[in-house]
């Protein structure tokens, strides 16, 4: 005995703790055999193996009948790798027993096949105590041995029959191994272990507890001794159990070697016996190994040497190998690996029978082996025989029991097992192996209550496969009796577990003996591994049950337990509790542990700092709320705790940065100051954004979405707040520009059948997406934007410009600087539409800190469109317009789309000229070219402007560049007729004109006409013969207040009259016109017309003879020189400034001959104004005046219109003379009066009168002459009708007594009519002396 | 001996999207902190910010033991749960009533314990507590609760304090200093 623990402490475990705990470990691994999977060589490449890996794992539940025909089901758990100390506590816990091995590997030569087997033998050595079999998968090679190769893959069926031969081998070699099986497991023949096990019973060492699966046992293995009868069904196992059968037979040969040597030595010499030049760790010998059959038996290698290509293995290597060409080519995989687990399960089966079947006087020696690494000291000089000891070693064994019932799937016996076990353990203080069996019961109870926590990661997996594939490996898996179905499918799984199941425990008891367990545990310092496994055992199972506290209180309690670990395996453990934590819904606190575990990563501590895991660890802390997605942030809002969100940011920048990764960085700090932005304060606004600025200077944003390598893609940063857009507006071509268009306005009315509806039936609710206004193909179009720069410092956009769909557009891209902190800084972002058609505006790209941004308008929170869409018109050609005259400062505005002007200044009556030149600035011709004048109020600007069309029409087309010009004649209309410094139309000039009130005013010479006109132009009309000066300032003065009626600012400048008038161009030409489109633009023309000449009064004269008449005019030169007027042929005048002229104008009398009755008077005034030809002469300018607008009382008429009636007077025998004649008082003076029809028609009842009078020449008259004249004959006489052409004669005479001056006129009046007058001009002047 | 304290505002806003989340009241309410940590602290690598990722790891304990309380009244009263909409108003009131308001230690780091602690109102209050030589006994943590509380309202009795803003108050802080300083 002492040797054995001697052995025990020199050999094994130099590290008695565990090193690290395994964190995926599940309380239904309890149940499960190990089975390490490895790949070893170079030529298989990680895809392969990881494929290999998944089917052999999907490979991890078998059923199977034991040698009863009980049916059991076994669990089998993979893994990739597993620690040597790990497999130390084996003891402790069957579970952790790597019990199999598979390495896979591929080997395309002799050379690499030996290399091959020797890591595989290698791989052996670390799980050499425990390893019951061992399989080697050998890609490459065909199933006889030989080399595969890639074109002859039709047989891809391993061969049969070296399967069967490999069995039969197999069966031989277990012939040889059973014996060191036997030993190491104390192992008696069957008769004798059936008898122990009875013994045992009836012993009556243990309860009736136990005697129950000892009987068990006790039938079982007698069913052994019958393994044909019993396990015949399927052909694939019966080799297992008859080379069980076998071993279990030879065993007991050895059965007395066995009994006092430990394993470890008997393996030794048993490897050193048989090999001679054995690897060491060669004591795996005891897993067959048919190629060491193959080595040694003639029949193999009578085999091997048939297919001559069939590699050889080297001697010394004994693990089974399973050969095939291909992973695809494997369908036997499967198989093979039920075969393996079977044979796994038989050894394990034997195993539990023999402890069984243990002896209780033996039981104390198995104390050695019945302990935890550590503990192995403390049995130095330990009394084993001690009732003490021996009770704990029952209490073990019971322990140990229920390990391997439960793995060999018996789940009730095992909660017997343990339930003894505890009762036992609980006696003895064996705290830690009690702690262990509690954890073995509560495992048990786990697996039978919730049977659906088993990963069921395998039938996931399988969609990957293909489908023919996977029809293959259906068929396959239904034709064995396994399957590799996830328990909770399998309804007899279920009804199979769960019913026989007693004593098994409650939830509640779960918790509780899981706390005791942990309790237990934790007064072990070196089991803290196991401590920190069952804790989290725990937690899942109460995750399961939704009892979240205490869950929380299990991994807080795993967090406490202090282990020794590298800060590697730290960070594995943090992660792994962040991982847990997530899954019991706590993600703050798995937030937490996943930053601490990220931050182990790179702690100053840990000499192999990992940035690239450390970086997606805190990549994946959900509980912080951090999306990598800025747009995610904005659906719900800000989320979480901003300043944490910024370290575990900042923490990201710094470690993507070490990484080495930039791009990364600067995508992350990019996300920092754009989503963090508005919790940062000034100064850290200005930090990051300088960081991110020298960040990006290593690698610059882009817009696009950047993947890392472990898969995770990291969505694209755009800084839609740096700067933000305030306003996005689209600008219109300027009004000259725009693109217009003749729509055809449709009639509107049959839509509705209402006159009036209160509806609108417009509903077309203004889109706001799309633009009101048209662009033009080919030419500069602009989006306003106004930018706020959030940062202190400046921003420097060194790119921005447009994104567009649609029809092709060449966009500009602007730099701008944004002073900091500005809120509102305007800008413009251009760009050139290349062909006609609906261009969608739908974001900008902007370029600042080193970061491009890409972004959509409807990313933008404020912006009220999604896009904007526009229509782009075909190219139409653009003007320029110059006029020859100067621009006026300013212009009401008529019209939007005014581009130049011309502003004229002139003088009443003038004549100018304008010419207007246009420029072809487009690309297309100008195809089309019209003209309007566009006036508002004063329609006098009609008269003003003239211009030729045809002039125009024939300079068409105009060419792109080329220039066309034409003429506008301006002619400076207005009033002639009027007062200076009042309006033509003004009521005080009208009834300032002389005479025209006054039609009874008979006197029809000019003098007699100034006395009939009122007091207050009489007056004026004497001061203006006296001095024309003083009368125009009497004018001015008289007048000012009416005319500041009119105009109070300028009341002089008042009659400067100003026309507005737009001359619009429409124009076309190109694409665009045949399109319909046009441009308009237009000329303001700004007139100032200043009156040069007035004519103030006037009146008419009879002429030299009866056919003409004067015009008298009163002219008045308000210019500020001095005028010469032509108002005659030959006739002129000068006229000084300011002054007024009477100007006699001699004029042809107007026939009325065709005029019809009451338009006499207009007759005559077009007579006049066509008639009179009055020019003035400035120095610099002349016009002509007209006399529009003149009107004419009933006297002018007469005058102006040839008299129907001609006279003809003679006084004693003389025609009369206009001048005064001479006769003596007393004087009988005969006068005879012919009256001439000159119309066409006679005129009838009319009455002829003498009217004698004395004029005093100071306006007054005096008729009252009776008593000094007489006239003989009748001084007035009826004359009934004058036929045309035909004369009447009157005569009569005059005495006059007193001398004087007398005047006589003669009238003829219609009778009826007393209005209608014809009167002899002028009157006879008499002088009697 | 404290070195952190914290008042989390509630949170009533969140969409039920997200039943875990409660922390967005936070948002309007940030955790709050005060200088004192340092002094309070025999660590002088602890800042703010590391109490503050202490504190938000706690959170979800809060919310658990809020829930399972809930879950526990409404087990304990079959009746109440049985009468219908009228009872289940009224059963509120009780309810809330009994809670009890102090929510016992929260987490445990290295060398801090973490305790909460919720008004009826759902304001949280967390508080750090360093561990030292000299234990702390439950009735100190409830002693600081109760003053923190006091002190809370006090400072909603401030009609010019806007609930669920940052607090500014000299009186409060004080009151924290003081939890803080251990008086």
């Amino acid at each position: 005995m002492r040797s054995a623990v001697s052995v025990i402490l020199s050999g094994s475990a130099p590290d008695q703790n565990m090193s690290y705990p395994d964190y995926d470990q599940t309380p239904h691994d309890h149940s499960a055999l190990l089975v390490v999977v490895r790949h070893i060589g170079r030529q298989l490449r990680t895809k392969q193996f990881n494929r290999a890996f998944e089917r052999i794992s999907r490979v991890n539940q078998i059923k199977l009948n034991d040698s009863q025909g009980n049916p059991r089901q076994i669990w089998v758990r993979y893994l990739r790798g597993y620690p040597g100390e790990q497999n130390d506590w084996s003891d402790f816990q069957t579970h952790r027993k790597a019990l199999g091995l598979i390495s896979v590997g591929q080997c395309n030569s002799q050379d690499e096949f030996n290399e091959l087997c020797r890591i595989h033998e290698q791989a052996k050595v670390g799980y050499a105590f425990t390893l019951y079999d061992s399989r080697c998968i050998l890609l490459g090679l065909n199933p006889d041995g030989t080399l595969y190769e890639g074109s002859h893959s039709s047989d891809v069926s391993p061969c049969v029959d070296g399967e069967d031969d490999r069995v039969h081998h197999s069966v031989s070699v277990f012939n040889n191994k059973s014996k060191i099986e036997g030993s190491d497991s104390n192992f008696n023949d069957p008769a004798r272990n059936c008898s122990s096990g009875i013994a045992s019973s009836s012993e009556g060492i243990g309860t009736g507890a136990e005697s129950l699966p000892s009987e068990d046992n006790a039938s079982m293995s007698s069913s052994l001794s019958l393994p044909s009868a019993v396990c015949g069904d399927d052909t694939r196992k019966s080799p297992s159990s008859d080379s069980l059968q076998n071993y279990l037979a030879s065993g007991s040969v050895e059965e007395s070697e066995a009994t006092d040597s430990t394993s470890e030595e008997t393996t030794s010499k048993e490897s050193t016996n048989s090999i001679g030049t054995g690897i060491p760790y060669s004591s795996m010998r005891e897993s067959e190994n048919p190629i060491l059959g193959l080595s040694t038996d003639p029949d193999s290698r009578s085999q091997s040497s048939e297919g001559r290509n069939s590699l050889i293995a080297p001697s010394n290597f004994k693990a089974r190998t399973l050969f095939y060409p291909t992973m695809d080519q494997s369908q036997n995989l499967e198989t093979d690996i039920l075969e393996f687990i079977s044979s796994l399960f038989w050894v394990l089966e034997s195993k539990r029978l023999d402890k069984l079947a243990v002896r209780k006087a033996d039981r104390t020696l198995l104390l050695s082996s019945l302990c935890a690494p550590f503990e192995k000291k403390d049995f130095v000089g330990l009394d084993l025989e001690s009732r003490w000891n021996k009770r704990r070693a029952d209490g073990r064994l019971k322990k140990q029991l229920g390990d391997l019932s439960l793995q060999a799937g018996l789940a009730s016996e095992s909660i017997t097992h343990y339930q003894a076990a505890i009762e036992i353990l609980k006696s003895v203080n064996d705290w830690l192996w009690l702690a262990g069996a509690l954890e073995g019961l509560c495992s048990v109870s786990v697996c039978c209550m919730y049977p659906q926590l088993r990963k069921a990661l395998p039938l996931q997996r399988n969609s990957s496969l293909q489908g023919a594939d996977m029809v293959k490996y259906k068929n396959l898996s239904g034709s064995s009796s396994s399957s590799s179905l996830p328990p909770g499918l399998e309804p007899e799984s279920l009804s199979g577990m769960r019913p026989p199941i007693k004593n098994c425990l409650s939830p509640q008891d779960l918790l509780d003996k899981y706390r005791e367990a942990v309790t237990h545990y934790g007064k072990y310092r070196q089991a803290g591994v196991i401590e920190t496994e069952a804790s989290i055992k725990a937690s899942l199972v109460l995750i399961e049950q939704r009892q979240t506290l205490a869950a929380a209180e299990f991994l807080q309690n795993a967090v406490f337990i202090s282990l020794q670990l590298t800060e590697d395996e730290k960070m594995h453990r943090f992660n792994a509790l962040a991982e847990l934590y997530t899954r019991l819904g706590f993600h703050r606190k798995a937030a937490f542990f996943k930053r601490v575990a990220a931050m182990r990563c790179v702690s100053p501590h840990n000499p192999h700092p990992n940035w690239a895991l450390c970086h997606s660890l805190l990549l994946q802390q959900e509980g912080y709320k951090i999306s990598l997605n800025p747009s995610e942030n904005s659906i719900f809002g800000f989320y979480g705790w901003p300043r944490l969100q910024m370290q575990v940011m900042q923490e990201l920048v710094g470690t993507a940065k070490r990484k080495g990764n930039s791009a990364l960085a600067t995508k992350h700090m990019t996300l920092l100051v754009h989503t963090m932005l508005p919790h940062m304060t000034r100064d850290e606004r200005r930090d990051f954004s300088q960081q991110l600025e020298i960040l990006s200077k290593e690698a610059e944003g882009l817009p696009v979405p950047l993947a890392i390598e472990n898969g995770v893609i990291i969505p694209p940063v755009n800084l839609t707040l740096i700067p933000y857009v305030k306003l996005f507006k689209l600008i219109a071509p300027t009004p000259h520009l725009k693109p217009q268009k003749i729509v055809e306005r449709k009639p509107t009315d049959e839509i509705s059948p209402f006159v009036y509806t209160p509806f609108n039936r417009d509903k077309t609710v203004k889109d706001i997406t799309k633009a009101d206004f048209n662009w033009v193909e080919g030419e500069l179009c602009e989006v306003n934007v106004i930018l706020e720069n959030p940062l202190p410092v400046e921003l420097k956009v060194s790119s921005m410009c447009l994104i567009t769909e649609g029809v092709k557009f060449h966009v500009n891209s602007n730099v701008i600087s944004v002073p900091a902190e500005s809120s509102m800084f305007p800008a413009t972002l251009t760009g050139k539409p290349l062909e006609p058609g609906i261009l969608r505006i739908i974001g900008y790209s902007t370029y600042t800190l080193g970061v491009k941004s890409n972004i959509r308008l409807k990313s933008l929170q404020n912006m009220p469109f999604p896009y904007v869409d526009i229509e782009v018109d075909p190219a139409l050609p653009a003007i320029e317009i110059q006029t020859s005259k100067a621009k006026s400062d300013c212009f009401s505005s008529l019209s939007d789309s005014i581009v130049t002007s011309a502003s004229i200044s002139m003088l009443m009556g003038e004549n100018q000229e304008c010419t207007v030149t246009i420029a072809n600035v487009g690309k297309v011709p100008i195809e089309l070219l019209e003209l309007t004048l566009d006036v508002q109020g004063d329609k006098r600007a009609f008269e003003i402007f003239k211009w030729s069309d045809e002039n125009i029409v024939s300079q068409l087309p105009i060419q792109p560049g080329a220039n066309a010009s034409f003429t506008i004649y301006v002619y400076g209309a207005g009033e002639f007729i009027g007062q200076p410094d009042c309006h033509s139309g003004d009521s005080s000039s009208v009834s300032s004109l002389p005479m025209t009130s006054n039609a009874s005013d008979g006197p029809s010479s000019l003098p007699s006409r100034l006395g009939a006109i009122s007091d207050r132009l009489r007056s004026k009309r004497t001061e203006s013969s006296a001095s024309n000066r003083s009368s125009v300032k009497s004018f001015m003065s008289s007048n000012i207040s009416v005319a500041s009626n009119k105009n109070p600012k300028l009341p002089i400048s008042s009659q400067t009259k100003n026309y507005e008038a737009v001359l619009k161009l429409k124009y076309s030409g190109g694409p665009g016109h045949q399109t319909g489109h046009f441009r308009t633009c237009g000329i303001a023309l700004n007139v100032e017309v200043s009156p040069a000449v007035f004519i103030t009064k006037w009146d008419t004269l009879p002429g030299d003879s009866p056919s003409q008449f004067y015009l008298v005019l009163d002219v008045c030169n308000v210019t500020q020189h001095e005028m010469e007027i032509h108002y005659a042929k030959t006739k002129q005048i000068l006229v000084e400034k300011g002054d007024t002229c009477r100007i006699p104008v001699p004029l042809d009398r107007c026939s009325l001959t065709n005029v019809e009755k009451g338009k006499e008077e207009f007759a005559c005034c077009e007579h006049i104004v066509t008639n009179v030809d009055l020019k003035w002469i400035l120095p610099e300018s002349s016009g002509k005046a007209t006399l529009h607008g003149i009107t004419l009382t009933q006297a002018m008429v007469q005058l102006v219109t040839v008299s129907p009636i001609q006279w003809e007077i003679t006084v004693n025998g003389e025609s009369v003379k206009p001048e005064e004649m001479r006769f003596e008082a007393g004087e009988m003076i005969n006068v005879n009066v012919w009256l001439r029809n000159h119309l066409k028609e006679s005129l009838e009842d009319l009455n002829l009168s003498l009217d004698c009078f004395q004029d005093y020449q100071n306006g007054r008259i005096n008729n009252r002459l009776d008593s000094r004249f007489a006239v003989i004959g009748n001084d007035s006489v009826l004359i009934p009708k004058i036929g045309p052409g035909s004369s009447f004669q009157h005569s009569l005479s005059l005495i006059f007594f007193v001398g004087g001056m007398y005047k006589i006129d003669f009238k003829c009046n219609k009778k009826d009519l007393e209005d209608l007058e014809y009167k002899y001009n002028p009157p006879l002047d008499l002088m009697i002396q | 001996m404290a070195v952190c304290v914290a008042v989390i505002g509630k949170d009533v806003k969140r969409p039920p999207i997200f039943p875990v989340q409660e922390e967005g009241g936070s948002r309007h309410d940030p955790p709050r902190r005060l200088a004192a940590v340092a002094r309070g602290g025999t660590n002088p690598q602890m800042t703010d910010l590391q109490y503050s990722f202490i504190v938000s790891s706690a959170l979800d304990i809060v919310e658990e033991r809020v829930q399972m309380g809930h879950q526990a009244f409404k087990g304990g009263n079959p009746a109440l749960a049985a009468a219908g909409g009228v009872a289940l108003s009224s059963g509120d009131g009780p309810q809330v009533a009994t809670r009890e308001l102090y929510l016992g230690a929260l987490t445990a780091q290295e060398e801090y314990k973490v305790y909460g602690y919720m008004t009826n109102t759902k304001i949280k209050f967390v508080i750090i507590v360093e561990e030292t030589s000299i234990p702390l006994r439950e009735n100190d943590i409830r002693m600081m609760f109760r003053r923190l509380h006091g002190a809370f309202c006090d400072l909603m009795s401030n009609p010019f304090y806007l609930p669920g803003t940052e607090i500014h108050s000299k009186r409060f802080e004080g009151t924290i200093n003081a939890i803080l300083a251990g008086q």
